[in-house]
């Protein structure tokens, strides 16, 4: 490693993490200054990356979920804005000064998540979002319709509901930003050990996928890109109980990949079913369904 | 060269087989995301959009957890590291440069750099022992039943990789599959020391430009 020829021969190694830390240290002060190993290093590595698309495997879908949980609970690095301040070469993280950011992070994330007048804000701005966008209530009901990209914001309105409740409980537990009670509910369903999954796909595209545990006694509605009702139409989501009738357990956005905590008990319905009704939901369907999920008996 | 030009056509996440022709997948519910789509999704999750970190997981997933049971030959290790590597994904999401390569790449250096630490923490020490072939073994058994699709790109890799020499070709598998530094391939393939980089480098160079990938040469 002496001369200037053995440390380019580092690159290959250096794209596959192949190097002891010493080495590795002096190959990053080296690509600071060599641009032909920077762009070497960028080739190599999607090479390398290719060999590891030969042999894929799906991970659980509790990883996911519990992924997923603590995304939302987790605060973002702020990027970069002066170049000097960072290696231009720099790994995203691992390094032990990100470690070192993360406690200061989330004691800042603290008065922020926990700030009453922020989380009522919030709620109060996605419930005003047009009837057919955000979150649509039922009508004589209660529902809670959340797009996916707005989770982060809602789920406060959720953290701050869920606080209420523990502070009735027992008084002087808030603390949302560590509380498993800011998990999703959608995520809690979803990672049920007794969890049954069923999904359709819709002729023109779309799919939606019921998530029922009769544990919980819930149920959630995963949308993917369902295609328009119609005009003035949304779709309205149904439980059946096994008397036949049909209840009002949420109505739906079109043109969005939703995730929806039914209305109702799961455990007693047997069977979801969706239909085709005017903007702002019907009490009872007014049309035949176009999916149907029969539940498993319980 | 433009990079991304490059690797737009290149392999990174599902862009290069027909959506027909993937069987259907059921936690991938999103059609086939191309490395351009997966750059502006990470640029998305960056402003802390939720849902467009989900369909980046949804898009890589399973390379990625795929790369982790190959280095740690463990799953529930293989989990951890894969869920650490996605939370590092989201943090750092801001700071991903689609100069400095495809988005895959980035998150699948993530992923790698974090399996690779935790194999070679004490912890995990114990690996190097004489069970090395039959571990080896098992997993590649497990990994080969488990594959999802055996895509017409992982059909490319393949062949492109039956194109190195044999020293090249494991030289860069025990590095970058199994996760050990180019010194102890040297010793586990009976190299003279600093030879191991070297077969390393050429193999990724070779597997590079057969696969034309990457904003090299």
């Amino acid at each position: 490693m002496n001369n200037v020829n053995d440390i380019h021969l580092l690159s290959g190694a250096y794209a596959v993490d192949a190097l002891d830390n010493d080495e590795r240290t002096a190959f990053k002060a080296h690509l600071e200054t060599c641009s032909s190993c920077r762009v070497e290093v960028i080739g190599l590595r999607e090479a390398a990356i290719a060999i590891a698309g030969v042999a894929p495997i799906e991970p659980p879908i509790e990883l996911r979920s519990r992924l997923l949980a603590a995304v939302s609970q987790t605060r973002q690095l702020p990027p970069i804005v002066s170049e000097p301040a960072q290696p231009p070469f720099a790994e995203p993280a691992s390094d032990p000064s990100e470690a070192t950011i993360l406690p200061v992070a989330a004691s800042v994330m603290v008065p922020h998540q926990a700030e009453p007048a922020d989380s009522a804000e919030s709620a109060r701005s996605a419930e005003q979002n047009s009837p057919n966008d955000a979150s649509v209530a039922i009508p004589g009901a209660q529902s809670t319709v959340i797009p996916l990209s707005r989770r982060q914001r809602a789920r406060r309105g959720w953290a701050l509901v869920a606080a209420a409740a523990v502070l009735i409980a027992s008084v002087g537990a808030w603390r949302p930003w560590q509380d498993s009670d800011q998990v999703g509910p959608v995520d809690s369903i979803m990672a049920a050990a007794d969890v049954q999954k069923m999904e359709e796909v819709l002729p023109d595209g779309g799919s939606m996928t019921v998530y029922r545990s009769v544990s919980l006694d819930k149920a959630a509605v995963v949308t993917h890109n369902l295609p328009s009702a119609g005009p003035g139409k949304i779709y309205e989501v149904w439980f059946q109980d096994d008397a036949g009738s049909m209840i009002p357990a949420a109505v739906l956005p079109t043109n969005k990949s939703v995730e929806v905590v039914l209305l109702g008990s799961a455990s007693e319905a047997t069977a979801a079913g969706v239909t085709v009704e005017p903007v702002g939901g019907s009490p009872s369907p007014t049309s035949d369904p176009v999916m149907l999920f029969e539940f498993e008996e319980s | 060269m433009d990079y991304r030009d490059a690797a737009a056509g290149g392999p990174p996440i599902s862009g290069g087989p027909p959506a027909a022709a993937l069987p259907p997948d059921p936690l991938t519910e999103s059609p086939p995301v191309g490395s351009a789509d997966l750059s502006e999704l990470l640029r998305q999750a960056a402003r802390g959009d939720e849902c467009a970190f989900t369909s980046v997981y949804d898009a890589t997933s399973a390379r990625a957890f795929g790369l982790a049971v190959q280095v740690l030959r463990d799953r529930t290790q293989a989990e951890e590291v894969t869920q650490e590597a996605y939370l590092e994904v989201w943090r750092n999401a801001s700071r991903f440069d689609p100069e400095r390569g495809s988005a895959a790449s980035w998150i699948m250096t993530i992923v790698h750099r974090r399996a690779v630490d935790r194999v070679r923490s004490s912890e995990a020490a114990t690996r190097r022992d004489t069970q090395y072939e039959e571990k080896n073994q098992t997993v590649s058994h497990d990994v080969t039943a488990e594959t999802a699709h055996a895509s017409l790109e992982a059909h490319r890799v393949r062949r492109a990789l039956s194109s190195l020499t044999p020293v090249q070709r494991e030289a860069v598998e025990l590095a970058y599959l199994k996760g050990y530094t180019h010194t102890e391939v040297a010793s586990l393939l009976d190299l003279p020391v600093g030879t191991a980089k070297t077969r390393i480098r050429d193999g990724l160079i070779r597997l590079r430009d057969t696969l034309g990938v990457g904003g090299g040469q």
